[in-house]
């Protein structure tokens, strides 16, 4: 501690202040528990249930499409709503009810919410001066923030003084100088443009890594979650879908819905037949079978299949092989560094592919109309269960599958 | 057709000219007048003089009006614009029929006529055992310009972005710390100007002052609507409104100067970075990407 003068501007007195942690110390290590976390708008239910494990220290989202929840569970842990029912436990403690300026949760807001008539270096010592913090102290933290997030010499400006990503830093800083326990991020990047976002990202991540603090981070975009958490929450209409790693949400998703809102997925409609050796024998038309390796490889009957584009090699039609479908090329979509294509199979699925724009996958290569084969690697196809599952992919407002939220992954 | 051809121009030109000489001609009297050495203002003009302030300064009903007037109208505004602060954050928080039910009953006043409303006072104040008395004015009055408040304030508060006031609980405020250091001040440019229409509104009102003002103790409105049945006292009475003109000029300028200072003040001035401080990377225009599918 630098200092231990009283603050002559702001006296203790101020109600709210107290639960703030000093530098020193900060209680207990930032580990979130939801329990049967439940909010209901009238009849609407926005969470529904919600159990999930936010481990200590680690960069958290909660990725979803628009209206599913997951600002409304971000609230609830920052206690700007009350849950209808459940608990929020950090490091044990249920502070469901507890009023937000008491809790040792501080929040990046999606519209940044920086106090327009105060400079940037009021805007951050803000909450330093609500807990009673010393004049002196004030100035060194504030000084170490805004190093912290490379505004050292904006502390005089007026928030309207700054760029988009400029003020994102100063939200950013204003929270993180309480050394909160969780730090809440809610769509932080939302306003600014693609490259200063991809940049923006990095930093972020880095940041996280350097603070050691939780951070639980909301957003609807899954690139930006892949990039950046070492552990994501996909929500779909106020349930959990899956937590897990970005890894495995790619790799192993649980259902339909994950598979299709992490990048793109070639959903197709099969039978699961045996027996099989590693894997299982699926039948994708009467005349086409496909041996599949990954995914519920027990189930037997009805079935999805799930491919991600990348993983289906488009070879010269004849091509002879285990796991080769003919089809009929649509459609050629020239990305740059990849190209995708549209592949209607013989077996009355359409697929997209994404092969590589490199030498032998030249752009002239691929043209409409061009007859291929499609190569379906066994350990690229999943097998997903459930039958229900089909009307996620249709719409976001379709009744909720019949299925438990999948907690802690 | 074009509205600046040679005779639209002139024709506006006209129109814009007899308009300006029908909104103030009556100030313009009121200003020559006010110097005429005649006591009885008429053409042709008989020279200047000072003589009528002089006298109106001297007379001790008239100033005492006046003061009273000035005195009801600063209570009434400072009053309504609490007042109008408060029932703007609560219809803030209202919705659908409550908010407008509410907002309803609040503006009402606006298309009461005043005499109706200063009738029912009369009768109130006598039925709950008072008389008419300043402070009974000084109620009628925040009654008639709490809507001019509500008007003025709320708008401005529902242009504030509402994550304002969680950030400032979320960084350890109480509910009435984050009203005092944010809200308030980001509303004060509003505050001004609710103060200004309330108190002109409060100064000018003739029927209620009229109505609950205790005799002997009439407000200035009040006393001019009287003196004007005495002729020997209408140049003192002009040369008083010349004042309330300039006082009321003065004001209007110093409010708008005071409103743009505040203004300044909230957002500050749109400066380009100063050559001295390092400008990030954030102002490049983003550069043309191509839709990558990863």
């Amino acid at each position: 501690m630098a200092s231990t003068a009283v603050d002559p501007v702001h006296p203790s007195g101020q109600g709210g202040q107290g639960s703030i942690p000093s530098l020193a110390q900060r209680p207990g290590t930032g580990q979130l528990s939801l329990v049967a976390l439940t909010k209901q708008f009238g009849s609407v239910v926005a969470v529904d249930s919600v159990d999930l494990e936010i481990p200590a220290g680690g960069f958290f989202s909660l990725l979803g499409p628009s209206g599913c929840g997951k600002t409304t569970t971000l609230r609830m842990i920052a206690g700007f709503e009350t849950p209808t029912s459940g608990r929020v436990l950090l490091d044990g403690q249920d502070i469901a009810r507890t009023a937000p300026s008491k809790r040792p949760v501080n929040t990046v807001f999606q519209s940044y919410a920086l106090f327009p008539h105060l400079r940037v270096f009021d805007n951050v010592a803000f909450g330093l001066r609500r807990a009673g913090v010393g004049k002196d102290e004030v100035k060194r933290r504030v000084g170490e923030a805004l190093e912290l997030v490379q505004l050292a010499e904006y502390g005089s400006r007026k928030p309207g003084q700054l760029s988009g990503g400029q003020q994102q830093r100063v939200a950013l800083a204003r929270a993180l100088v309480l050394k909160p326990a969780v730090l809440l991020l809610d769509e932080p990047l939302g306003a600014l443009d693609a490259k200063l976002r991809r940049q923006l990202q990095v930093e972020l991540k880095q940041l996280q890594n350097q603070v050691g603090i939780t951070f639980v981070y909301v957003t609807h975009d899954q690139e930006e979650a892949l990039t950046m958490s070492d552990r994501i929450a996909v929500i779909n209409r106020g349930r959990i879908e899956q937590a897990a790693s970005p890894q495995d949400l790619y790799e192993e998703p649980a259902n339909a819905f994950v598979a299709d809102f992490l990048g793109v997925s070639n959903l197709m409609d099969a039978t699961v037949t045996g027996p099989s050796g590693p894997g299982a024998q699926v039948r994708l038309s009467d005349t086409f079978s496909v041996e599949v390796h990954r995914g519920d490889v027990g189930f037997r009957g009805s079935a999805k299949v799930v491919i991600r584009p990348e993983r289906i090699g488009v070879e010269p039609a004849g091509t002879q092989g285990a796991n080769r479908i003919p089809g009929l090329l649509t459609n050629v979509v020239y990305l740059g560094s990849s190209l995708q294509l549209a592949i209607q199979l013989a077996s009355g699925h359409a697929v997209t592919a994404l092969v590589p724009n490199n030498d032998d996958g030249a752009a002239s290569a691929w043209s409409p109309g061009m007859s291929v084969a499609c190569h379906l690697p066994p350990t690229g196809l999943r097998i997903l269960a459930g039958t229900a599952i089909a009307q996620d992919r249709a719409a976001d407002c379709a009744p909720p599958p019949d299925r438990a939220p999948d907690g802690a992954g | 057709m074009r509205l600046t051809s040679r005779f639209g121009a002139a024709g506006l030109a006209i129109y814009f000219w007899a308009f300006v000489v029908f909104l103030f001609a009556p100030l313009a009297v009121l200003l020559i007048f006010s110097v005429n050495k005649s006591p009885t203002p008429t053409l042709p003009l008989s020279g200047f003089s000072t003589k009528w302030f002089h006298d109106a300064f001297g007379n001790g009903t008239l100033t005492g009006a006046l003061l009273r007037s000035i005195e009801i109208a600063v209570v009434a505004a400072v009053l309504a614009t609490a007042l109008g602060i408060m029932a703007s954050l609560g219809l803030l928080v209202l919705r659908g029929r409550a908010a407008a039910l509410a907002l309803t009953v609040l503006l009402l006043p606006l298309v009461v006529p005043y005499i109706c409303l200063a009738v029912g006072l009369l009768i109130l104040v006598q039925q709950v055992g008072a008389k008419p008395s300043l402070v009974a004015v000084v109620l009628g009055h925040c009654v008639i310009v709490l809507p001019f408040a509500i008007l003025v304030i709320m708008p401005r508060l529902r242009s504030l972005d509402p994550a304002m006031n969680e950030a400032a609980e979320d960084l350890g405020a109480s509910p009435f710390a984050a009203l005092r250091l944010i809200t308030l001040p980001l509303l004060a440019p509003a505050l001004v100007s609710s103060g200004i229409i309330c108190f002109v509104t409060s100064f000018d009102e003739f029927a209620i002052a009229s109505f609950l003002a205790p005799s002997g103790q009439p407000t200035y409105p009040v006393f001019l609507y009287a003196s004007a049945r005495t002729p020997a006292l209408l140049p003192e009475v002009i040369a008083v409104g010349a004042l309330i003109i300039a006082g009321s000029l003065l004001l209007v300028l110093l409010a708008e100067g005071g409103r743009r200072w505040a203004e300044r003040r909230l957002v500050g001035e749109m400066a380009t970075a100063s050559p001295d401080v390092p400008e990030l990377d954030d102002r490049q225009p983003p550069a043309t990407v191509a839709v990558v599918n990863s």
